[in-house]
């Protein structure tokens, strides 16, 4: 992961600046052996890097337990870690903690409420009475309480103000560090004392509420992200409802017009699948490319190639003898009366088209229109060949396979003539595949 | 001092509860199943004990009811990670001063240890 790959970098880059530094932030001037105001600039590009990196972290986790092991390396403390509320829980948890044993809070073992008096003093923002950058040290506080007069005088504050330091005694907290996120507080680091015995530099301090802000900015990207992902993973599953609801009743609505004519019971059913069949054959077709969603397009047309014969009469669908001239153009009709059901369907628009197709001849001979070669639309050549190798295997069931070796040779020998040669091709590797037989 | 011995899957929980409740003037001890639990109780008369559900070898509701069978009078405060009300129904069936899920209130575990410890102290 690139955000990883940065953002160890960022980790060497500080390893190797603050080793350069004798363990200090604040670079030592080696000749003076005197602590040198900055290199500022060399924070803020830290800090920079920082935050760009951390915005593109997706998992909170592993961002926040990244930036604990960070600061436990770097600013050498007894133990560190860093108290989150996690969007939807009114309460916040560790999640995590590193340090000398006997000291680390146990993740995932404590949770603190908001009347919690710790997170009551910043949630309320007592804390920037006693500090400008909000950052809270524990030895201060105490000072404050105790000495100064002013402070002392406001009964409710300076009770807080105690107990919220028996909270930092409780989590062996020397120094904390709030994080806000839109004036909300959503998280607080936790520091121990520095190994040092030292007290936290005002640059300490200022890189720490800075990396505070940070994590906040990227805490709330992360829970957008996440957010996002729900949002966009719910929609795709309303999605795939809605589709299918839509297949599962074109499928209903092919069945039930099947149904009327005893010979053509799950005849629809077979095509579908025989077309989709020969359609894996001819994959790198341009022609097939040329449908925003051939697969699809083709699965629904099949499915309702045959749904104009809703528009024949039963008496001339189950009639027992041959048809008279005017009972054969009646079922012909099929194709356009399909067609013109489907049209009004906006979205359905392009599979009118290959429905009022599927009995063109290659050659030109077919109904309605009397489409030649390329201009009848691919997906109702296809169509064609499938519906004849249907109509001459379900025949006679009881013959499948003599039957099925009849069909190929009949759709061998018309190839060029009704079918397109190319189609043909694809339906014979499709064949021999064993993939045309029924119900496979 | 009162003896307090917890039990926890997870060591470093161990330690914290040790650290906590030995600064308050317990008698710490801790073991990490069900069975170690039992032998502790035993060899060192623990008055009362956190219990920690989910554990291997034996779990928390195995080792409770053990403890009823073995009639321990060690007054017995469940800890555990599961939310679940049936569990808890049938822990205070077997006895169990209280049933405190993580992540805890650590006011509450420390209330309800020094009130059992007071009960404790009063009866002698």
């Amino acid at each position: 992961m690139t955000a990883d790959n940065n953002w160890l970098k960022l980790q060497d880059w500080i390893v190797e600046k603050v080793n350069s530094t004798n363990g200090a932030l604040i670079p030592m001037d080696s000749e003076n052996m005197v602590q040198r105001e900055g290199p500022e600039k060399d924070y803020q590009f830290f800090l920079e890097n920082a935050s760009r990196t951390m915005i593109r972290f997706k998992k909170p986790e592993r961002l926040i337990r990244m930036i604990v092991r960070i600061i436990d390396e770097q600013v050498k403390v007894s133990h560190t870690a860093m108290l989150v509320r996690r969007k939807g829980n009114d309460y916040f948890t560790l999640i995590d903690s590193k340090g000398s044993e006997g000291m680390k809070i146990p993740v995932g073992f404590i949770r603190l409420t908001f009347e919690n008096s710790l997170i009551r003093f910043f949630n309320e923002r007592h804390n920037f009475k006693l500090s400008d950058t909000g950052a809270v040290d524990y030895k201060e506080v105490l000072n404050l309480i105790q000495r100064d007069e002013t402070f002392r005088k406001d009964k409710e504050l300076s009770t807080l103000a105690s107990m919220t330091l028996k909270q930092m005694e409780l989590l062996k907290a020397n120094f904390c560090v709030p994080i806000y996120y839109k004036k909300e507080l959503i998280g607080v680091f936790v520091l121990g004392k520095k190994l040092s015995n030292r007290k936290f530099s005002r640059q300490e301090i200022s890189f720490f509420t800075t990396l505070a802000n940070d994590v906040a900015m990227a805490l709330s990207n992360a829970q957008l992200i996440e957010d996002l992902q729900e949002k966009i993973y719910e929609v795709h599953k309303l999605y795939e409802r809605e589709h299918r609801i839509f297949i599962h009743t074109a499928i209903s609505l092919a069945a039930a017009i099947d149904a009327r004519d005893p010979y053509t019971h799950g005849h629809t059913e077979r095509v579908t699948q025989y077309s989709l069949a020969i359609a894996e054959e001819l994959n790198e077709i341009p022609e097939a490319e040329e449908y925003g969603n051939f697969k699809e397009t083709l699965h629904i047309s099949a499915l309702l190639h045959d749904v104009g014969k809703i528009g024949v009469p039963d008496s001339i669908l189950n009639k027992k003898s041959a048809l008279t001239k005017v009972e054969y153009e009646k079922v012909k009709e099929h194709s356009n009366t399909g067609a013109a059901i489907l049209y009004p369907i906006r979205e359905l628009g392009d599979i009118a088209k290959e429905v009022r197709a599927h009995h063109e001849k290659y050659d030109g001979t077919g109904y309605p229109d009397g489409l030649k070669g390329s201009e009848i639309p691919f997906i109702a050549r296809i169509i064609a060949v499938a519906d004849t190798y249907d109509a001459i295997t379900s025949d006679r069931p009881y013959r499948q396979k003599k039957m099925s070796e009849v069909a190929v040779q009949v759709v061998k020998d018309n190839s060029g003539t009704q079918f397109d040669p190319i189609i043909v091709s694809a339906f014979l590797l499709a064949y021999r595949k064993g993939k045309l037989l029924q119900g496979a | 001092m009162v003896k307090l011995l917890v039990v926890d899957y997870q060591v470093d929980i161990c330690d914290f509860v040790k650290s906590f409740f030995k600064d308050r003037g317990f008698e710490v001890f801790v073991a990490h199943d069900g069975k170690e639990a039992l032998s502790v109780i035993e060899s060192t008369g623990s008055d009362i004990v956190l219990l920690d559900m989910k554990m291997p070898v034996m779990d928390g509701m195995t080792t409770l009811k053990a403890m009823r069978t073995m009639d321990l009078d060690t007054k017995v405060i469940m800890v555990t990670a599961i939310e679940d009300t049936d569990l808890a129904e049938e822990a205070k069936h077997h006895g169990v001063v209280e049933y405190i899920t993580k992540p805890l209130l650590l006011e509450q575990l420390e209330r309800t240890v020094m009130t059992v410890a007071e009960q404790i102290k009063m009866a002698g």
